[in-house]
C-alpha cells in the first residue's frame, strides 16, 4: 500500500511539474509569432491561388490586382508585426504587437469582403480564408 | 497492491496529461524558429507579388 501511494504521488507530481514547465518554455511572443505564421501561410496560399486563377483566365487582371493589393496590405502588417515581436522578445511585452494583431485580423476580413465572386467560389480560396479567419477566433 | 488498480491509475494520469496538453495547443518550437518562418513567408508573398506585377503592368 505504501508503494502504491508513493507511485501515485510521484506520477501526480511529475504531471504537475511537467505542465507549468511546458508553459514557461513558450513565452507569449512565441505564441503570437506561431499564430502569425499560421495566418501568413494561409495568406500565401490564397495569393498563389489568386495568381493561378488569373493565369487560367478565371479572374481578370483588375480583380487580381485588387486581391493582390489587399494581400500585400495584410503582408505589410505581418512585416510590422514581425518587427514588433522582435522588440517584444528583446525588451518585454509590446502593446504595439497586440494592436498589430488586431489590424492583421481586420486586413484579412477586408480581403475576404473584397474578394471577387469568381475567386471566392474557388474551393482553395474558400477553405484558406476560413482557415485565416478561424486562426483568430 | 492491486495491479489492475495501478494500471488503471497510470492510464488515467496519462489520459489527463494528454488532454491538458491538447487543450493548451502549445507550439513545440522556439521564438527564433517561428520568426524565421514568418520572415520567409513575408518575403515569399512580396516576391510573388512583384513577379506578377512585372508580368502584368498597368
Amino acid at each position: 500500500m505504501k508503494y502504491f501511494i508513493s507511485l501515485i504521488l510521484t506520477l501526480t507530481l511529475s504531471a504537475c511539474a511537467l505542465l507549468p514547465g511546458s508553459m514557461r518554455t513558450v513565452p507569449p511572443e512565441t505564441q503570437v509569432a506561431h499564430e502569425a505564421v499560421i495566418v501568413t501561410t494561409a495568406l500565401l496560399t490564397v495569393q498563389k491561388t489568386i495568381i493561378s486563377l488569373n493565369e487560367a483566365r478565371i479572374i481578370n487582371d483588375n480583380d487580381t490586382r485588387f486581391c493582390l493589393d489587399k494581400i500585400l496590405q495584410a503582408n505589410g502588417i505581418a512585416a510590422q508585426l514581425k518587427t514588433a515581436l522582435d522588440f517584444w522578445h528583446k525588451y518585454g511585452q509590446s502593446a504595439t504587437a497586440l494592436s498589430l494583431m488586431d489590424s492583421f485580423k481586420k486586413a484579412i476580413k477586408d480581403l475576404k469582403a473584397g474578394m471577387p465572386a469568381a475567386a471566392l467560389n474557388n474551393l482553395d480560396i474558400k477553405s484558406n480564408l476560413i482557415a485565416l479567419l478561424n486562426a483568430w477566433s | 497492491m492491486d495491479p489492475v488498480l495501478i494500471i488503471s491509475t497510470l492510464l488515467t494520469v496519462v489520459k489527463g496529461v494528454k488532454a491538458i496538453a491538447g487543450e493548451l495547443k502549445l507550439p513545440t518550437t522556439d521564438y527564433e524558429t517561428e520568426i524565421t518562418k514568418l520572415q520567409s513567408l513575408i518575403d515569399e508573398i512580396n516576391a510573388n507579388d512583384a513577379e506578377w506585377r512585372k508580368n502584368h503592368p498597368g
